[in-house]
């Protein structure tokens, strides 16, 4: 009974949250200054009028309050209104990109999970060993390397030594492919088309190197840290002292206590990246929410920015929620 | 304030090998940057002086090549060295002013008070820090000052949260327990008493955030929201010279790029070192 009461006032927490952001955005974006219509015309292109009546058409025309209750109502309905800019509508937008960045996120951070925990348990495993060092300053660095730029020294060295290889975009020039599921992976595999499947695959290898290594570093460091920290558990010196092995002191005492936080950071973190892994999409060229966003703020795409905003709020609440609820499953000692 | 620097190194010679080597190699990674920076006087060529002489490889005149509007990388990363840094401290600054004396009112009152500000920082954690540097630099436009308004909001949890912890266990000490018998005010205890000995910690954490905050302004530039052009910043650069690849030119994005990776190294280790040589006990109390 406790556990579902919980879930409930956990999930009903999730519409305030995203009532207030959605409000800081809707009245930021209007102070801001740049013009939606003004971008959509371009700079000495449409009189006075035209800009008018674009204006009217779109509901700018009506006092901020008016439109934001407008906004605010058809939102509660569901409807993300009309992009400014590309004039379809901002979940149909939102939708088109998020299939690109569900399949660069996943990848990527099932590569990092799983060569980050390994390497953090081989690192703590040999604490203060020579491997531990290596281990440890190969995590610093690459932590400390931008995504980008790690990208395009990437991009560089595979136009130099590598032409052959693809270093944008999600699909070769000359490929294409109908959209079912809009993950190119799974619609190649379900269209039977391999050469299409492999040329995604490549498409997909160096940004996913990229952004894995990246989160790989930062879930290795903290893995070793944790691994580390719960071996200097009392618990741990009883069960030594007790004369259990050490191998399964180490899987069956340490390691579980040891990952949970760890999962629920790499949950965390495929949260933030699903909304758009902003700095590697750009790089890439990669057509995902992120660049939709980088590319709405450009225009001032009102419509386009909140609906942005919203989906994100929305994917980082509910994962939240699912890493919170897991977190009870998995672990006996947490309580509500 | 003399105790606890005698207390530092005390700790300091005790503490593992590995975090002295850390630290003291960010040190020296640190200084190397301020060699650069003052080397560039001696150097003498503009960042800003246009010249046809475009790509030009790196060479013995132009170090680290030109770029697309043939000015000298070499000066342009220098340059780089006081905006990117500037820029990086005032936003840390920023988070630190704002974050440690409501961590330290907040763990100090408890109560209320003290869940109204967990929820909110709480709330601002769980959202990318990128999207928000992002909105916040759209809505203030371009600018040292703003892009570093921008940037601070990521940090300020994390002073809330250190010096809130920190709070908790110091206000159940004796000394604050004389002090408030003795009808201190509770505005004289939280920073005269309290923030006091936040101080090396909230050190530690800066030259963390430092680090990551370096990496958030080339973020910004890298997507063409960082200062206005023809103002040297490291990643506004990254963001220009990668568009020239394509045509065999390596020296406009990889220079800009190692620039960011050596500060963030130097930054980063100065602060897991001086992370660990502190330990989690709070330094200039005996336990």
């Amino acid at each position: 009974m406790e556990i579902r009461k919980y879930i409930l006032i956990r999930l009903l927490m999730i519409i305030p949250t995203i009532f207030l952001l959605v409000t800081m955005v809707f009245f930021v974006m209007r102070v801001v200054p740049g013009d939606p219509v003004v971008s959509l015309m371009g700079a000495r292109a449409g009189s006075e009028e035209q800009i008018e009546i674009i204006r009217h058409n779109l509901g700018l025309d009506k006092p901020i309050y008016i439109q934001y209750l407008i906004y605010m109502s058809n939102l509660i309905k569901g409807d993300f209104g009309y992009s400014l800019v590309r004039n379809s509508p901002v979940i149909k937008e939102i939708l088109n990109c998020f299939p690109a960045t569900f399949e660069l996120t996943f990848w990527s951070m099932l590569f990092a999970t799983l060569i980050g925990i390994y390497l953090g348990i081989i690192s703590a495993k040999r604490e203060g060993g020579i491997v531990d060092s290596i281990i440890r300053i190969v995590m610093l660095v690459r932590w400390c390397i931008p995504v980008f730029w790690l990208g395009i020294m990437l991009q560089v060295f595979i136009v130099l030594y590598a032409p052959f290889f693809p270093i944008s975009g999600r699909l070769s020039p000359r490929i294409f492919l109908d959209k079912i599921t809009g993950l190119y992976l799974i619609d190649s595999i379900l269209a039977g088309d391999f050469v299409v499947f492999f040329d995604s695959i490549k498409h997909l290898i160096v940004p996913v190197f990229t952004l894995g290594t990246t989160m790989a570093a930062s879930l290795g460091r903290l893995a070793r840290a944790n691994i580390i920290e719960v071996l200097g558990e009392e618990y741990i010196r009883t069960a030594k002292l007790k004369g259990c092995p050490e191998k399964i002191i180490f899987q069956k005492h340490a390691l579980p206590n040891a990952l949970i936080p760890i999962l629920t950071y790499a949950g965390l973190q495929t949260a933030m990246l699903m909304g758009g892994a902003i700095l590697t999409e750009t790089t890439f060229s990669w057509p995902g929410l992120g660049r939709l966003m980088i590319f709405a703020i450009g225009y001032r795409d009102f419509n386009l920015i909140q609906g942005c905003v919203v989906f994100w709020a929305l994917i980082i609440s509910l994962m939240n929620f699912i890493v919170d609820i897991l977190y009870a499953v998995i672990d006996p000692r947490v309580r509500f | 304030m003399s105790e606890i620097i005698k207390e530092f190194l005390k700790r300091f010679k005790i503490a593992k090998k590995s975090s002295k080597s850390m630290f003291i190699t960010g040190i020296l990674l640190f200084l190397f940057i301020l060699f650069l920076y003052f080397f560039n006087y001696l150097y003498g060529y503009d960042p800003l002086e246009i010249t046809n002489e475009l790509f030009s490889p790196p060479d013995l005149i132009h170090i680290m090549g030109t770029d697309q509007l043939g000015r000298d990388i070499f000066s342009r990363m220098c340059y780089g060295i006081r905006s990117s840094l500037t820029i990086a401290f005032i936003a840390t600054f920023i988070s630190l002013i704002i974050g440690s004396p409501i961590g330290a009112i907040s763990g100090y009152f408890s109560g209320k008070i003290d869940r109204v500000f967990s929820i909110i920082f709480d709330a601002l954690c769980a959202f990318p820090g990128i999207i928000l540097a992002i909105l916040i630099s759209v809505m203030i436009g371009p600018g040292l000052i703003t892009t570093s308004i921008a940037i601070s909001v990521e940090y300020i949890p994390q002073y809330f949260r250190i010096v809130r912890g920190l709070t908790l266990s110091l206000k159940e000490r004796p000394f604050i327990e004389a002090l408030k018998a003795l009808g201190s005010r509770p505005k004289n205890i939280i920073f005269n008493h309290i923030l006091i000995y936040a101080i090396p910690s909230i050190i530690a954490l800066m030259m963390l955030n430092m680090g990551s905050a370096i990496l958030a302004v080339s973020g910004l530039g890298f997507l063409g929201l960082g200062l206005p052009p023809p103002i040297p910043e490291w990643g506004t650069d990254l963001g220009r010279g990668r568009d020239f690849i394509t045509i065999g030119v390596w020296w406009t994005s990889t220079f800009p790029g190692l620039m960011i990776v050596m500060s963030i190294v130097a930054f980063t280790l100065i602060g897991e070192g001086l992370k660990e040589i502190l330990g989690n006990k709070i330094i200039g109390i005996k336990d």
